[in-house]
């Protein structure tokens, strides 16, 4: 088993950008590749549903074991990765807005793509607007926090 | 006089406080809070801590690593 302090993270997220998946890093990851500081101790990922085994296949090296069959997760929509570290995928082709419904293939298509030009450990995120939209899935304290600072963030980069 | 001494909580208040920390807002509570004014400072300090972040840590994978070490620091565990 690969330990928390074994787990190569830049290694992780250079396998995911080099395999072309249709991965976007969410939650508070997202917040912290942006440039907010802010705690967590998990992985969330919002993935595109036909992507489920290549993302399995590309985390499988880093002994990240998948809790459901890539047909179960289909069927709730989400799932996670695991061993001392925690991924957790949301795999809906869609979720609850608070404008509507936030579609996948539509925020995927609004996403912020970071890192180096040479393209390997290009991180995508979704865009400020999806961000902020998609704290609603969790609706905790949390998340309205997280709110208010990716709100800040879009002010900061609007003054720009 | 000596200062007051904080006691740590409770197993019982530690389970509150995670219940409160996990759980889910109302739409209306979630709405309300989002929308409370911001002041100046937390104005102030959210632009501080992103400056001081995104300076001190110039890529998204330093970005990750960092708060990656902080969480390890902050749960005892090795990062």
């Amino acid at each position: 088993m690969v330990t928390g302090a074994e787990f190569d993270e830049a290694l992780f997220f250079r396998a995911i950008s080099v395999s072309g998946l249709r991965a976007l890093l969410i939650g508070r990851r997202a917040l912290i590749a942006l440039g907010i500081p802010v705690m967590t101790a998990d992985y969330d990922f919002w993935i595109h549903i036909d992507d489920i085994e290549r993302f399995n296949a590309e985390a499988l090296p880093f002994d990240l074991i998948p809790d459901r069959t890539p047909l179960e997760a289909r069927q709730s929509g989400r799932y996670r990765l695991q061993n001392d570290e925690l991924v957790d995928v949301l795999v809906a082709r869609s979720v609850p807005g608070p404008d509507g419904p936030l579609v996948f293939d539509d925020v995927w298509s609004r996403r912020n793509t970071l890192g180096p030009d040479d393209g390997e450990g290009n991180i995508c995120v979704p865009g400020l607007d999806d961000l902020i939209a998609s704290k609603r899935i969790g609706s905790r304290p949390k998340d309205a926090e997280d709110v208010r600072l990716l709100r800040q963030l879009r002010k900061q980069r609007e003054s720009l | 006089m000596k200062p007051p001494v904080l006691q740590s909580p409770s197993a019982d208040e530690r389970a509150w406080i995670a219940e409160q920390a996990a759980r889910r807002l109302s739409p209306e509570e979630f709405q309300s809070y989002i929308d409370a004014p911001v002041s100046e400072w937390e104005r102030e300090n959210a632009a501080a801590l992103i400056a001081w972040f995104t300076t001190r840590y110039k890529t998204p994978l330093e970005r990750l690593a960092y708060a990656r070490r902080a969480q390890a620091r902050h749960s005892g565990r090795p990062g």
